[in-house]
């Protein structure tokens, strides 16, 4: 028995629905043009980006 | 008595835990990444209606149904990692869902509230063989017949251990909350009569007293790290105990037949790495698994199959409520899986989890053969992972020799045989096995067509891109940044050129960032948070349950009513909650 308290699976109503159209579309960018400037900014400050990014003790 | 759902539907999860990238600020001073929780949290109550979690960690969860923590690794050291819990979901679409919108919310949170000072990375190894990130979660059968049985008498013949660590662990606790008191009387005693007052403050607290709002949890470094060694003493004996009951009984038959499975998943799964030696190998977080079975870090253990959450319900949960102890006697439990690595593309993260998914459903529902047996999975593992020709011939007990790739298909059959002999299996499954198929085709025939696709081959790629002159350094900032989670991170910039394959619609992933998944407990969870959040009445929500009020006034609501989830009878209402889920 449930409590009465409780919503239910079956007692839940229809829920709001995003629509794709509300979502922007980020403008196509060049492959090639993309990969020349990641292997720039890669090349750049590379160590500091490391001591950055260092996670101490790690986790689970 | 266990219970044999059908498929995708028993419960399933994800946590992450994030590295910080952090720049302009000391990220490493003690208290540091407490306070990023802090502010990040501040800035999810902004979005969503929040709860306090009445749990061991400090976290919260919020109206979609999963929840934040922090995740206190030495934080009064420099530690501590942000902690994304998904909600409970049930088919990998639904799960892949809300798992792109929990990491969609953090990192914009961090963005709004550290501009572009402090991202998120979704990774699982730093530069330095640091290791944290994914682990995965599937409800199971934990045993079954004499079994679980004899798990249940084991748990009876060592409650008293338990009783003597809680009591241990109160003791531990006056000691604390004594020192406490010793240290503030102490302050307030001798600040006026020192030059400065600040160093006492540092030495008892671990930080200055008007600051001591913003402190780590764990008080000053030498006592977080005096109650890390003291704890672990205490909890020894009961941990060894224990973890000898869990290697004889938890999970026995879904971990003969799925361990192999696991071995070889890293050739769809793996998030690639650029090793020390400069070598790349396919995952970044298998190489340091060091044990089949563990606690998960408790003694610098890295399981492929974790126990941790199992012994923290003894010590923890049950040592504030001993009644979470009878959770242990259940035959469902929850089967943690920490080989897996944190996957940008979605393809690959897709295929992570269903293609688990698949296999424990075949597992339980007795469908799948007996798989060949690997000789040293571990040793197995690491030679994987170290080749990404994909030619290495794993030993097998008998004397035989196969690929990952052999390996991957032999469980792909077993799977296709499973769901052909179901009654009525979910569209998503055909769906999901013919994306493995193709997949373990590309990878055969020509892996470079799964750049975008899965990241070992997208991180490959790019590091060929970069060429081989590159230095270690530069290597391995191209490893860590394509996992940032911003505009400049690697696999996002990606993106934006259209090369990677995408499996949900943004429509799906805008819709789990403020609901929660529907069919599980999170649903109800998640509408008491937006219903009570911020009300009069105190609210505290757990995974298990929502506690409202306070004194004779106060409600439990269990969620674990909800379980389990019967199919509804009607294919009609099937889909139409589907479509709920993906918008």
């Amino acid at each position: 028995m449930i409590r009465s308290d409780v919503m239910q699976m079956d007692n839940m109503t229809a829920v709001e629905v995003a629509s794709v159209d509300a979502v922007t579309i980020a403008p196509v960018r060049a492959l090639h043009e993309m990969l020349a400037q990641i292997a720039v900014d890669a090349s750049a400050n590379a160590a500091e980006y490391l001591n950055e990014t260092k996670v101490p003790y790690g986790g689970e | 008595m266990a219970s044999k759902p059908g498929i995708f539907e028993r419960l399933i999860g994800l946590e992450t835990e994030y590295a910080l990238a952090i720049t302009g600020t000391p990220s490493n001073e003690p208290g540091g990444k407490y306070r990023v929780f802090r502010q990040l949290v501040a800035q999810v109550r902004q979005r969503l209606p929040t709860v306090e979690a009445r749990h061991m960690k400090e976290g919260i969860f919020h109206a979609a149904g999963g929840a934040v923590w922090f995740e206190a690794e030495c934080p009064a050291a420099g530690g501590g990692l942000i902690e994304g819990a998904t909600p409970e979901c049930r088919s990998p679409r639904q799960l892949l869902a809300w798992q792109r919108a929990q990491d969609e919310l953090l990192s914009s949170c961090a963005e709004q509230a550290f501009g572009p000072d402090v991202r998120l990375l979704k990774n699982d190894r730093d530069a330095f063989g640091n290791i944290y990130g994914a682990q995965e979660n599937y409800e199971a059968n934990f045993a079954t017949g004499c079994v679980l049985l004899g798990w249940r008498v084991g748990l009876v013949l060592i409650f008293p251990f338990v009783v003597i660590t809680w009591l241990l662990l109160w003791l531990l606790a006056a000691v604390v909350i004594g020192y406490m008191l010793f240290a503030s009387l102490t302050y307030l005693l001798f600040e006026r009569y020192i030059a400065r007052p600040q160093g006492l403050a540092r030495i008892l607290f671990g930080c200055e007293f008007d600051q001591l709002e913003h402190a780590s949890p764990t008080g000053p470094r030498w006592l977080e790290a005096s109650l890390s060694v003291v704890t672990r003493v205490l909890t020894f004996p009961l941990a060894a105990v224990f973890y000898g009951l869990l290697v004889v009984f938890a999970f026995r038959k879904i971990r003969r037949q799925l361990t192999p499975f696991l071995i070889s998943r890293p050739i769809i799964a793996g998030a690639g790495m650029v090793a020390d030696d400069g070598h790349f190998h396919l995952a970044d977080k298998a190489p340091a698994m060091n044990c089949l079975t563990g606690y998960g870090g408790w003694l610098a253990d890295r399981p492929i199959y974790s126990f941790g959450h199992f012994f923290k319900t003894v010590y923890a949960d049950a040592w504030l409520n001993p009644a979470e102890y009878l959770q242990l006697f259940y035959g469902r439990q929850r089967l943690q899986i920490a080989l897996g690595d944190s996957n940008r593309a979605e393809v690959a993260e897709y295929l992570r989890i269903g293609t688990t998914l698949l296999v424990i459903d075949a597992i339980e529902a007795g469908h799948l053969p007996q798989p060949a047996t690997i000789r040293r999975p571990l040793q197995a593992l690491r030679s994987i992972c170290a080749d990404p020709s994909l030619t290495y011939r794993i030993p097998l007990v008998g004397g035989q020799s196969c690929t990952a790739i052999e390996l991957q298909r032999s469980y792909l059959e077993a799977c296709r045989v499973f769901l052909h002999q179901h009654d009525n299996p979910p569209a998503e499954a055909w769906h999901l096995l013919r994306l493995w198929e193709e997949t373990l085709d590309a990878l055969e025939d020509d892996p470079s067509d799964l750049v975008g696709s899965l990241d070992w081959v997208t991180k490959q790629f790019l590091l060929d891109k970069a060429g081989q002159g590159a230095s270690w350094e530069t290597r391995k900032k191209i490893d860590l940044r394509y996992h940032e989670l911003s505009v400049e991170g690697y696999f996002d910039r990606l993106v934006s050129t259209g090369i990677a394959a995408s499996v949900l619609d943004p429509a799906e992933i805008e819709y789990a960032l403020r609901n929660p998944p529907s069919g599980t407990p999170a649903t109800v969870r998640g509408r008491y948070i937006r219903e009570f959040a911020g009300g009069d009445e105190l609210i505290l929500a757990n995974w298990r349950r929502i506690f409202i009020g306070r004194g004779r006034h106060a409600r439990v609501i269990d969620l674990a009513r909800y379980r389990p989830f019967t199919r509804p009878a009607t294919r009609g209402t099937t889909r139409k909650s589907r479509r709920k889920d993906q918008g």
